[in-house]
This record gives C-alpha cells, sequence and structure tokens, in this order.
C-alpha cells in the first residue's frame, strides 16, 4: 500500500525553526504515517519471533523517538538540525513523503560557523514563549546554534544555557524549557547577575549587532569566509588560559561534553581550536564585549562604566588585554592567523592597544 | 397523502440515521453554560467544576460546547480519561506535548506557565473515572485538584463523571471554589412543544416533504419523561411511524418494546 501524504496536513514549520523541532512538532502531531509504514512493513506478513521483536522496537522508537541512544559517547551523534543526509531524517522524510529539496530550502542554515550538536545549549525563553503562544510547542530555533551570536537580537538579551547532555534529543526545546523551569532558581540566579552585568552585555550585544551589520554588508563569499574566521579567531584569543580571570564571574565557560576526558588530553593548539565551539552563550556574550575592546568598537569611557563588582579585573582598555596576552602560548599562533584573515572592514591594523607582531 | 411504499422506507431510514439537526438548550443547560463560560473567560485560578447528571441529559454536548466556543482558552482532554492506569497529571502533560512528572500526582512546575503561555488555562475532563477503584487513585486525583485549588498555578478544572465515589468525594473534600452542577434535561410542557415542532420541521426538510405535526402529542410527552433527549428520539420515531402507516407499511406496536430496541427495529424495517 503506497502511502501519500500532504504536506498541507503538517504544521508548517515557525520562522527559524530547526529541523529537529518540526520533525518532533511533526511526529507530535501527526504520528500515523511512520506507524503505518511499519506495520504494513513487508516482514510483516512472516513474522518471526525476531522479526516480531524487531518491529516492536522499530514502533517503540518511533513512539518515543527521543530517548538518547546509550552508545553515544563512542560515536559522533547526528546532527539533524543542519545534516540532511542522516539515516534518521531520510527515514523521516520518507514517512511523510516529503520532498528532500523542499526540506534542505526551508530549514538550510547560513555559511556562519555553528556550535557543534554535541554542544548545544543556549536558547532565549522570551522567542520560546511566543512559539508557544503560536504553535503550541517550545520551539528550537536554528539560529541558537550559530557560534557568532550569542545574544538573541529580537530580544536584546543573553542566551540561557541549558544543561548539558540533553543535546541528542529530539524534543531539545521541549526538554529546554521544561529544564527552564525545573531549575528556576537557577533561572532567577542567572538573571540577578545579567541585571548586575547589563552594561557589560549591553556593549556585547552592539558588538554582535555591528558584526552582523558588517557581514550583511559584504557580498563576497570568500570575504565573508575571512571576516567570519577573524572574529572566531579573536574569540579564540579572548579564550586563551592568560585571559581566563576574565570570566571570573561566569559559572560555566564551556560545556562539559561528553568527550570532556578526552578533551582535557589534547595540546594547547587543539584546545585553541575547540574551546570557543564548546563555549557556554554567557561565556561567548563576555567574548563578545573582549572583542569589542581590542577593535575599538567599544571605548575606555563605555568600558569604564560598564565594569561589573563580581570581576574586579575585567579589562576596560584593549592595553589591558594585549599586556596579558603578548606572552602566553598561542598567542602568536594566534597572530599569524588574524593577518592571513585580515579584510578591508576587519584587519589587524584595526586592533587597538599593544599587539606585538 | 399517497406515496409509495419504498420511498417511505427510504424516507424513515434518512429520518432515524440523521444527526441531530439542532441543539435544543433547556433552562438548566443555559444556566450551567452561562456559568461555565465566565469561569472561562474570567480566568478564575483554581476553580474545580463537576458537573453531574444522569446517562444522555447532554453533559458531553454541554462541554463539547464550551470547548469550541472558546478553544483557544481551554484544553480538552483527549479520550476517555481512567485514572489508574496513568496518572491525571502524565495525561494533562501528554496533552500540552510535554512530559510527565516522576512524581505521582505533583504537578511540575512547567506544566501551568506552559498553560498560560499557551492561553489554555481551563482544563476540561469529559467523563472523569477511575478506571480500578483504589483508594491511591482516588487520593492522587484530589491531591491534584487540592493543588490546583489552591490557585498559585492559574489553571482551572472542569470536568464530568459518573463515578459515584468521585463524586461523594469531590462534596466530602470541597473547598470554597469548588462548585457541583446538576445537569436535569426536563422540559416543561410548552419546551416540549417547541421541541416537537422543531423535530417534525428537521425531519420534514431531511426528507424534503412538509408534514404537519400530529395536534396531540400528550402520549409522547408522557412516554418520555418531559426528558429532553428521549423526546428527541421519541418524536422521530413518531415521524417515521406516520410516514410509513401513510404509505401502507405495517408498524409493530411500541409499548412491547424499550425504545432503544424499538427505534433499532424500525430502522431494519426500512432498511429491509
Amino acid at each position: 500500500m503506497s502511502l501519500s501524504y500532504s504536506k498541507s496536513v503538517l504544521p508548517k514549520p515557525y520562522p527559524g525553526e530547526a529541523l529537529s523541532s518540526w520533525m518532533f512538532r511533526v511526529r507530535e502531531l501527526v504520528p500515523q504515517p511512520a506507524l503505518y509504514a511499519l506495520s504494513n512493513s513487508t516482514f510483516d506478513d512472516k513474522l518471526t519471533t525476531h522479526g516480531q521483536h524487531e518491529r516492536d522496537e522499530k514502533l517503540d522508537a518511533l513512539k518515543t523517538p527521543y530517548l538518547p541512544s546509550s552508545s553515544f559517547t563512542h560515536k559522533p551523534c547526528d546532527d539533524l538540525d543542519l545534516c540532511f543526509d542522516g539515516e534518521e531524517i531520510q527515514a523521516f522524510v520518507n514517512a511523510y513523503a516529503l520532498s528532500e529539496s523542499w526540506l534542505k530550502r526551508a530549514f538550510a542554515a547560513s555559511d556562519a560557523p555553528i556550535v557543534p550538536v554535541a554542544y548545544r545549549r543556549g536558547y532565549c525563553y522570551r522567542c520560546m514563549e511566543e512559539a508557544i503562544a503560536a504553535t503550541g510547542f517550545p520551539i528550537y530555533l536554528k539560529c541558537w546554534r550559530f557560534l557568532l551570536q550569542p545574544y538573541c537580537i529580537r530580544h536584546s538579551s543573553l542566551l540561557r544555557d541549558g544543561n548539558d547532555f540533553l543535546f541528542e534529543r529530539i524534543d531539545f526545546g521541549r526538554k529546554l524549557f521544561q529544564q527552564h523551569w525545573e531549575q528556576h532558581r537557577e533561572q532567577l540566579r542567572q538573571e540577578r547577575i545579567d541585571e548586575e552585568n547589563r552594561y557589560v552585555l549591553s556593549l556585547g550585544l552592539r558588538v554582535q549587532k555591528r558584526l552582523q551589520k558588517l557581514l550583511k554588508e559584504c557580498n563576497d563569499s570568500g570575504v565573508r569566509h575571512d571576516m567570519l574566521s577573524f572574529v572566531t579567531t579573536l574569540m579564540r584569543i579572548t579564550f586563551l588560559p592568560s585571559l581566563r580571570f576574565c570570566f571570573d564571574d561566569t559559572k560555566d565557560i564551556t560545556v562539559q561534553g561528553f568527550d570532556e576526558g578526552r578533551i582535557n588530553r589534547f595540546n594547547n593548539i587543539m584546545d585553541f581550536y575547540h574551546t570557543v565551539r564548546r563555549s557556554t552563550s554567557a561565556a561567548r556574550g563576555r567574548s563578545f564585549y573582549l572583542v569589542g575592546l581590542m577593535l575599538d568598537w567599544i571605548n575606555d569611557t563605555e568600558a569604564e562604566r560598564a565594569s561589573i563588582a563580581h570581576c574586579n579585573f575585567l579589562p576596560t582598555s584593549p592595553e589591558l588585554i594585549w599586556v596579558n596576552l603578548n606572552r602566553s602560548v598561542g598567542a602568536s599562533q594566534a597572530k599569524s592567523m588574524l593577518k592571513l584573515f585580515s579584510t578591508k572592514d576587519l584587519s589587524v591594523s584595526m586592533l587597538k592597544g599593544g599587539l606585538e607582531c | 397523502m399517497g406515496i409509495k411504499k419504498r420511498r417511505a422506507l427510504q424516507m424513515g431510514r434518512l429520518v432515524l440515521e440523521a444527526e441531530s439537526g439542532f441543539q435544543y438548550m433547556t433552562s438548566s443547560y443555559l444556566a450551567i453554560y452561562n456559568q461555565l463560560q465566565s469561569i472561562v473567560q474570567s480566568r478564575i485560578k483554581g476553580a474545580i467544576t463537576i458537573i453531574t447528571g444522569e446517562p444522555g441529559c447532554g453533559i458531553s454536548t454541554l462541554l463539547s460546547h464550551i470547548v469550541k466556543c472558546h478553544s483557544a482558552q481551554v484544553l480538552l482532554l483527549s479520550g476517555n480519561i481512567f485514572v489508574g492506569e496513568t496518572n491525571i497529571v502524565d495525561h494533562i502533560c501528554e496533552d500540552f506535548h510535554l512530559e510527565g512528572n516522576k512524581k505521582a500526582g505533583a504537578i511540575p512546575a512547567y506544566l501551568p506557565i506552559f498553560a498560560s503561555a499557551t492561553g489554555r488555562q481551563t482544563l476540561v475532563i469529559d467523563d472523569l473515572d477511575i478506571y480500578i477503584e483504589r483508594e491511591r487513585d482516588l487520593t492522587e486525583v484530589f491531591k491534584f485538584f487540592q493543588a490546583v485549588g489552591k490557585g498559585v498555578n492559574a489553571l482551572s478544572v472542569i470536568f464530568s463523571t459518573r463515578n459515584t465515589r468521585l463524586i461523594r468525594n469531590f462534596h466530602k473534600y470541597r473547598l470554597a471554589n469548588w462548585q457541583a452542577y446538576d445537569l436535569v434535561d426536563h422540559l416543561s410542557l410548552s419546551d416540549f412543544n417547541s421541541v416537537a415542532s422543531r423535530v417534525w420541521e428537521f425531519c420534514n426538510q431531511r426528507v424534503n416533504m412538509k408534514t404537519p405535526a400530529p395536534s396531540n402529542l400528550e402520549q409522547t410527552a408522557v412516554d418520555c419523561g418531559m426528558r429532553l433527549h428521549l423526546a428527541q428520539t421519541i418524536l422521530r420515531i413518531c415521524y417515521v411511524e406516520n410516514l410509513l402507516r401513510s404509505a401502507g407499511v405495517i408498524v409493530p406496536e411500541r409499548d412491547q418494546w424499550t425504545l432503544k430496541d424499538y427505534e433499532l427495529e424500525l430502522l431494519q424495517i426500512c432498511s429491509s
């Protein structure tokens, strides 16, 4: 029996929704096709005990497709937000008779660097609330995966960080929402910290906005790539051990990923590349403030006004950053990279405060 | 009138198989409907409302009417709710597409927040029942009602049940903001006449005829005990009887049958 499933029956993707989130909604609202397809599968006629068991397992998996696999620590997990070739996505496309090209068009992300799926934690609660009012689901947005967007532009606020180890779930948005309220005390604490840091946060947000404006104006994909790499390198610099004191008041700088044990054995260079990808939204927000200082997008007066009580040594001028950086391990490689990725709009010459090249 | 036998049988079947074409609201129905409407519209926190009534008196119709008119503010819990197999909080969470709580009966912090974010803070449960009447399940239900009844969660519940222990316990544990309504579908004579003329009109429309309503329906009124849902069935049966008799079809005596069986028998005659 062939399946014909009209797309009009399925819920429309919410603007900016990640594929995993939409897949979860579809399965919740229209669970039949996948189950139907399996219950009518070819081995249905002659069911051996093993076949029966296998089918029941598959049916269970489709009814509860939200359980993390037990072996994820030993294999890279599928990115259901952005990789469209995964086995599960293909099965979904087949079960609901969707067009692959439409799926790619609807859920593809820009070329901006992304947070690997194993480290995804950020979310904007207010965006989530709006999505609930509109769709009845706490939707997960793909922009929360963008490495260079630790702030929610729509609500001008820093993204919140959820717990580790939820990342693999297809109902990630729902888990984040539930956890937000289960750990409400932590959220209140975070709100208080955000309130105390509001000046630093607003400066960080300004840096993000300015960067996005520059990227938007750039039409050349090569230049755009260099600009993205330049800013990512600057962020990597801010995460060097010699600048860790800038994050004294940040609860977690990095996500306690599943490969934490392995990462600790990495050498400094690997750590230099990797830390930014596993950094929390709070840490990236602070990093943007430091990047703004280095690029002179934030001047000293503004920085002085933004000083934080719980982070006494937070630099308020680029000189204070470079004096710690110039002698640190990894700084020289970073400087060469900055030269490599320099463009008209973002270059080494724009960096203020005593970079020793 | 002289309609053909075959045509009369076809028309009889059409009338008997038709869905009810109109909704007649008794004064009790209207009064309870208005009360429920005010609970939903004013978003009264912690209001727990029980609707009871005899089978067929229109509780499900009343609740679906409320849900239909206030779909943005109300969540109708899917299916019949049997507490015992799953707990009531899990059932509600499931309908909101959320995960249940590990602690039975306790309301997870995210549930009322989610409900208010969706705007659907009134939960409607049609026919709440305890699967196996275990004391533990009853306690769990009332633990939930008490938690909601405190009003801190911004939720309210409207439910109906036929479970006598549930009803008894509701009155036993009743708090100030818990309300009970008994839906009755008894008709006054003028109500009955009005229902009769509307049923007749509906049947006429259904078969495209203009048969006038008989003037002496007193016996019919007695037969249905002046109850709305029985009146609608008996009046329809009367219409079909008249139709068949006028076409010369022999109709069995109604006295020897229960109403349901007689209706089925007539349907069988019309289908033969």
